[in-house]
């Protein structure tokens, strides 16, 4: 055997290591010079609407995405002023407004906030002391997503039907508990007692053998569908809309007693860009942009000018189909006081074992 | 005088000082930093610097944390053990019996040390999955009659992906002291009337154990405290620890309860490592 072989080819094999590392560490700082930092969801900043703006404000956006809206606040409370823009759910929406994490728009510099939904610009989780800082832009509820090639009926039951053993999956996300605890006929989903919670997880736990999968970001879930590993899912309208767009025989519906979100967009406190992030959310109102998010994503948006920008019948099977009512006694998802609590639970599900 | 000394030990001493600060900078201070976190309290999203023992009473309370740390020890003790023994041989074959190809295999060993940790896991999704590479090729040699899919999401995936990802951290040590061992000694052994085996458990395997071991315990560290391979390819019922404490640090936005479940990990870790330590050890004199 010969004697310094292997050592001589360890440290070769740690030089080039090294040498990887400082070539990465250099192409890693060249960063760029103005720039829109916006936190946001995967499907709601595309090319086609957010390459317009930079070149007409001359502007790099940097765009971070989040799989839930947890990670937000963790971002938010983590990352200090990383970021310029962020879109924050309704109920995450006065938690974020009283930790400071955001501060107020000025209306008059988003002269689009008038186009609104007038039911939804009143909403008062977006408001605090009289002045306005969330400025709603998407909402959906929260659907089941299927292959229709394999699901006949669909419904919320279709989630715990034993006839799709392992083929089901399950967003993995506290808003999850919502839509089960939902599903199961409690009215105060955000505040449940533990007794309660104990019997939404025993529900959860009961629904172990039939689930493939826990899923975090819309990527996982589209791919779960394609790979065909899993056959049903509550979701979001994105997801169907994206695998329709990939030709696959998929579609959504309503849960018999949905949960619904809105999101909207709000400025970090401390951002350094206010009149571009005006400029931003402004031109993210557009019924244009908003017009090309509906179709890209199948969220529902927050301007009912859109319609005059899509072909005739767009709208049908979409939360934007419905009147006035349903938006003025709609129930968004809600702060949950007992966050921590949920959180537990949601974990505790998931360390079940169940054989 | 003093100062002839100074001159003698100048490389001792400067290489001291790195050693020191190194350990200051990236051990010392993250983790005493981790430590005080522990004992502090949070309200939704503020923390306060406190000294409660409340996040580890909630640690030892509530069975779930003990259920994902009996998750990760199970995995990392799976992979440990296998990765060791395929590792182990591989490295033999590679320093005995390869010869010519020694090079290229020696090669083919670290060559996917080159490709990101994430991409390693990644790729067992495809092989693994329902419609995947392995399902593929056994249904329609007619071993099934319709995809598996025991194969992917469970305790087996995630293993077999960190035995692939650390294979190499047990074969490259064995393979450096395997290397070292002079010819001589096997001969020595041979010429005594030693039959091969005799010798390989009483001459070259003892010198290798030190390179083994290190090895072994890098593996079990990093199968312990993986969360993107649970993530990418555990089931609905393989959450391990750090898949918790990183929510901890992500999603529930409690830093103080993390740290204290990342402590009791580091305890916990520690005394296993320090047992198997303490162990070979004592086995090794009684045989000397």
């Amino acid at each position: 055997m010969r004697q310094h072989d292997g050592l001589t080819r360890v440290v070769w094999f740690c030089r080039s290591a090294m040498v990887a590392a400082v070539f990465g560490a250099v192409a890693w700082s060249s960063a760029e010079a103005e720039e829109l930092r916006i936190l946001t969801w995967e499907g709601l900043a595309d090319d086609a609407w957010i390459e317009p703006f930079e070149k007409a404000h001359d502007v790099k956006i940097q765009r971070t995405y989040v799989g839930s809206n947890d990670e937000y606040m963790a971002a938010l409370a983590a990352g200090g002023t990383q970021y310029d823009t962020v879109v924050i759910v309704s109920s995450l929406a006065q938690t974020a407004i009283k930790a400071g994490f955001v501060e107020p728009v000025d209306l008059d510099k988003v002269p689009n906030f008038q186009m609104i939904y007038p039911e939804f610009r009143k909403a008062a989780f977006l408001q605090s002391d009289g002045e306005q800082y969330g400025v709603p832009t998407f909402w959906d509820i929260q659907p089941v997503t299927f292959n229709a090639d394999v699901v006949d009926n669909c419904s919320f039951d279709a989630l715990f039907d034993p006839k799709y053993k392992g083929k089901i999956a399950m967003w993995d996300d506290v808003s999850t508990l919502g839509d089960v605890a939902s599903y199961m006929g409690f009215d105060n989903i955000w505040t449940l007692s533990d007794e309660q919670l104990t019997k939404v997880k025993q529900k959860m736990i009961e629904q172990k053998p039939l689930v493939r999968r826990y899923w975090s970001t819309g990527g996982e879930i589209i791919e779960l569908f394609m790979s065909g590993e899993v056959v049903a899912t509550n979701s979001w309208s994105y997801v169907t809309q994206a695998l329709q767009d990939e030709r696959m025989n998929a579609a959504q519906c309503a849960p018999e007693r949905p949960t619904a979100w809105l999101d909207s967009h709000f400025i970090v406190a401390g951002s350094e860009n206010r009149d571009l992030a005006h400029a931003f959310i402004n031109y993210m109102l557009e019924p244009e942009v908003l017009a090309q998010i509906y179709e890209h994503s199948g969220f529902g948006v927050t301007n009912p000018e859109i319609a005059e920008h899509l072909p005739e019948g767009a709208l049908q099977g979409s939360a934007m189909a419905q009147g006035p009512e349903f938006r003025s006694t709609i129930r968004f998802w809600e702060e949950i006081p007992r966050r921590g609590k949920y959180l537990e639970v949601w974990n505790e599900i998931k360390a079940a074992s169940v054989d | 005088m003093w100062q002839a000394k100074l001159q003698r030990h100048r490389i001792e001493i400067v290489c001291a000082i790195a050693a020191i600060g190194y350990l200051v900078v990236f051990i010392g201070l993250p983790y005493a930093n981790v430590f005080a976190f522990s004992f502090w309290e949070k309200d939704l999203y503020t923390l306060r610097p406190a000294l409660s023992p409340e996040n580890y009473a909630r640690a030892f309370t509530n069975d779930l944390y003990r259920q994902v740390i009996l998750n990760s020890a199970e995995v990392a003790t799976i992979v440990t053990l296998v990765s060791s023994v395929l590792g182990y041989l591989l490295a033999y074959y590679l320093a005995v019996y390869a010869e010519r190809w020694r090079n290229l295999l020696f090669f083919l060993l670290i060559v996917p040390l080159w490709t990101s940790f994430l991409l390693r896991a990644y790729i067992w999704k495809i092989i693994l999955g329902r419609n995947g590479i392995l399902n593929s090729a056994l249904t329609q040699a007619g071993v099934l009659d319709q995809p598996a899919s025991f194969l992917l999401y469970n305790k087996f995936s995630i293993s077999i992906a960190l035995i692939y990802i650390f294979l190499p951290f047990v074969a490259l040590p064995v393979y450096a002291a395997l290397e070292k061992i002079p010819r001589g000694y096997v001969e020595a052994s041979a010429d005594l009337g030693s039959p091969p085996w005799a010798t390989f458990w009483h001459v070259v395997f003892p010198l290798t154990v030190p390179g083994l071991a290190a090895g072994a315990m890098v593996v079990f560290c990093l199968s312990f405290g993986d969360f993107i391979t649970p993530s990418l390819l555990g089931g609905t019922g393989d959450i391990m620890i750090a898949n918790v404490i990183i929510a901890q640090f992500g999603a529930a936005y409690d830093w103080p309860f993390g740290s204290a479940l990342a402590i009791l990990v580091l305890l916990i870790v520690m005394l296993l490592v320090g047992l198997s330590v303490w162990i070979g050890r004592t086995v090794s004199r009684g045989r000397a």
